[in-house]
């Protein structure tokens, strides 16, 4: 069956594995973004693999005030599926210093990405057989020195999205939260790569998967559920003084 | 960061800052900031040619652009692969022109190394077929350029080993196919001119390739088998569902790939075939891409690494071919099994290797005493007025190359000083281009 899917970061490297993918089995595709070149280049290249059409809209989710008409517009039509992909890794120690710079990203990752599944949940909630699904990190389970600007910003979401399935339960909305691993993408360019990386076609798979069987919290690879397991078991007067 | 960057060769090994652009704006940028750079695509040239400090990987720019059904064309970033664009192209009853014995390549390096297939007799180079690309210059300027559009940078951009820009966008011809079936027949030949008799009846055939068991000496020199297909025209049976990789070559000890291994592999290469011909219809990877059923097979010469000699030498190729199999047979320097083609006329191209003749390519694992009997080997590549591939290269001396390339050497070098200053790899500053 064709199924209408919506992806606000259509041109993330994750977002743009998972859209191939829907792309071949012949879906009817809308991609929102921000740099319309980008937008272009994967619009055509996703109409190319075999999407029955794509429809693009340019937006930087930071431009709060602009979502209402667009996401009028798209809910014109029915939709099935909504996937929110786009996101920063900020510097933590820039972060640190510079509390503009740490708000900036803060308001994207956190407040954008709670604004746009607030007005989508609103269309959702009178249609039948929808998800929403979210990427948000392994890295918002628990804080750590490394990088916990962007964890709270994503534990944020997580939260969020827990309330938000709850309240939507009675009218069947599917809320699922992606909770990726490491990836290798433009974003984890300058990370050296080991054995718990992952490609982004593959997670891309996992996210199908878990969007298909109306999972509720998915770990992508699953083998971070064990690993977050353990390290949220760690007691906090241990975890205070290791390096992660 | 910088990280281990090598060719397919795994020699030389170096250390390089990659960047990965998403945008064609990106990938000016990054031009525009550096001093000293190399494209690279999948890093599948055996040698030094994407090899430099700086390396622009095209890995993220990796989109079709537009793919018309109509005209059966299709325009692509350079990065996308040609495993990635298969699928694709098949189910809607197309393949490409031409296709090299791996389908882990991008397009980017199909066109700067304008690589030959099995049908280079029959169908050309990749270039031919190739109806303009747009590079990123020194400048960060793009251009667009064809066979009538600054066409002197057309023709030293194809085949330019990535000296002249960044490939960033490609247009080419498609080629449109009944069925994703290959009908094939495979022909024992007991010596290099039983091949050679084979390769000129055969020479309506689209595809042919020989394999020579280049360690059997006297009579049996240049025994093989001969293989020549065509894409089967009857059935309308467009599958495709290449086998996901099930075997993965581990890191091997430099002594693991000894002569003794090597002379039972070729026998039994040669061997397996038990009549003298045998009709087939095979899919598509394994008659193109028979290699790629083990992914990292390079890792089997162990780390160290290795080397592809391949040279081609004009018509009449035959006594050189036989000097050339003589001296590596008398060698005995262990080397899997030869491909010997027969390449068509050449092209206009400044820097193409194909020439009217035969080509032949075996593998080397590393060593000074390789490096001596491949210096010989240019000898006599020269004596017979022939040349050696760039893209599998990693050791040809400047003046070698010089008189091999003589042809084009000025044209390409007038357009690299224009438009690719910038553009350096280790290849390029061992030859001098
Ligand atoms: C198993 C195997 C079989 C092969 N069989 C054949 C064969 O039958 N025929 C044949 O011709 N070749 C063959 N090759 C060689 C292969 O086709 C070439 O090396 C090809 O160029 C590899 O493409 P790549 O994307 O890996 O390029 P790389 O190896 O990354 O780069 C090769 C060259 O292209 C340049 N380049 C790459 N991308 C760009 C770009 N976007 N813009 C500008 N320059 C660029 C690089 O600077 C470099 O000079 C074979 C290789 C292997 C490993
Ligand atoms: N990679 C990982 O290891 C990893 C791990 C866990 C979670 N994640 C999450 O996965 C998601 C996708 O990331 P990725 O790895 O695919 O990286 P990516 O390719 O860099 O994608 C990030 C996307 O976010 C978009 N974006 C940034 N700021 C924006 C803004 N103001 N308005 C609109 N779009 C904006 C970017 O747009 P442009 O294309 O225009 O730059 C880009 O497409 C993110 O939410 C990330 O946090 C990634």
């Amino acid at each position: 069956m064709e199924e209408h899917i919506v992806v606000f970061g259509a041109t993330s490297a994750i977002a743009n594995a998972y859209l191939r993918k829907k792309a071949v089995e012949g879906h009817k595709l809308t991609l929102v973004a921000r740099n319309k070149d980008k937008l272009d280049e994967v619009a055509s290249d996703l109409r190319s693999r075999g999407a029955s059409s794509v429809r693009a809209y340019e937006l930087d989710m930071l431009d709060t005030e602009s979502y209402e008409n667009i996401i009028q517009s798209i809910f014109s039509q029915e939709v099935n599926i909504v996937l929110v992909a786009f996101g920063t890794l900020p510097d933590q120690k820039r972060c640190f210093e510079d509390i503009s710079y740490a708000i900036k990203h803060i308001n994207l990752n956190a407040l954008a990405t709670v604004s746009v599944c607030t007005l989508v949940a609103q269309k959702l909630k009178n249609l039948q057989n929808v998800t929403l699904a979210v990427i948000t990190s392994v890295a918002g389970d628990r804080g750590k020195k490394s990088n916990y600007f962007y964890g709270a910003s994503k534990a944020f979401v997580s939260t969020f999205l827990a309330g938000l399935r709850n309240d939507l339960y009675d009218s069947g909305v599917h809320v699922v939260d992606l909770k990726l691993g490491f990836v290798d993408t433009p974003m984890t360019q300058n990370f050296p790569k080991g054995f718990l990386w992952t490609s982004a076609e593959k997670v891309a798979h996992g996210i199908d998967n878990a969007i298909r069987s109306k999972k509720d919290i998915a770990y992508v690879p699953f083998f971070w559920r064990w690993i977050m397991f353990v390290i949220k078991m760690i007691p906090e007067r241990i975890f205070k003084r290791m390096s992660m | 960061m910088r990280e281990t960057v090598t060719g397919w060769g795994l020699y030389p090994s170096i250390k390089a800052i990659q960047y990965s652009p998403t945008s064609s704006d990106e990938v000016i940028d990054c031009i525009k900031s550096q001093k000293k750079l190399i494209s690279r695509g999948f890093g599948r040239s055996y040698g030094d040619s994407a090899l430099f400090s700086t390396v622009l990987n095209s890995k993220h720019r990796d989109f079709i652009l537009d793919f018309d059904t109509k005209e059966h064309l299709i325009k692509v970033c350079a990065g996308i692969s040609i495993a990635e664009l298969l699928p694709i192209l098949v189910s809607k009853g197309y393949f490409l022109p031409v296709v090299p014995g791996t389908k882990y390549i991008t397009i980017g390096g199909a066109v700067a190394c304008d690589i030959h297939g099995k049908n280079h007799h029959s169908e050309g180079t990749f270039t031919k077929h190739v109806k303009s690309l747009t590079l990123v210059d020194s400048d960060g300027k793009k251009i667009t350029c064809s066979r009538d559009q600054n066409s002197q940078l057309f023709y030293a951009t194809c085949g330019g080993m990535g000296l002249t820009g960044y490939i960033d966008e490609v247009v080419f011809d498609l080629k449109q196919i009944k069925s994703s079936k290959i009908s094939m027949s495979s022909h024992k030949a007991k010596n290099l001119s039983e091949l050679y008799d084979l390769f000129e009846r055969y020479k309506q055939s689209t595809y042919s390739v020989a394999w020579i068991d280049c360690l059997a000496k006297g009579k049996k020199m240049g025994r093989g088998v001969f293989m020549e297909g065509e894409h089967n025209k009857l059935s309308n049976d467009l599958s495709y569902h290449p086998k996901k990789k099930l075997i993965h070559m581990p890191m091997m000890p430099t002594w693991f790939l000894n002569t003794l291994f090597v002379k039972m592999f070729n026998f039994f290469y040669f061997h397996k075939q038990f009549p003298k011909i045998v009709y087939k219809e095979i899919d598509i990877d394994p008659f193109f891409f028979p290699l790629d059923a083990v992914s990292r097979w390079n890792r089997m010469y162990g780390k160290k690494g290795f080397t592809q000699y391949q040279c081609v030498l004009p018509d009449p190729s035959r006594e050189g071919m036989e000097i050339i199999l003589k001296t590596i047979s008398e060698s005995s320097m262990g080397s899997f099994l030869a491909v010997l083609k027969r390449f068509g006329p050449a092209n206009k191209n400044f820097l193409s290797f194909p020439i009217e003749g035969y080509t032949l390519a075996l593998d080397f694992k590393l060593s000074d005493k390789v490096f001596a009997l491949l210096k010989k080997l240019d000898e006599i590549t020269l004596q017979y007025n022939g040349r050696v591939y760039l893209t599998k290269d990693v050791r040809l001396s400047k003046e070698d190359f010089e008189k091999m390339y003589l042809d084009g050497l000025k044209n390409f070098r007038r357009m690299r000083s224009t438009y690719g200053r910038k553009f350096h790899s280790i290849q390029s500053e061992r030859l001098g281009l």
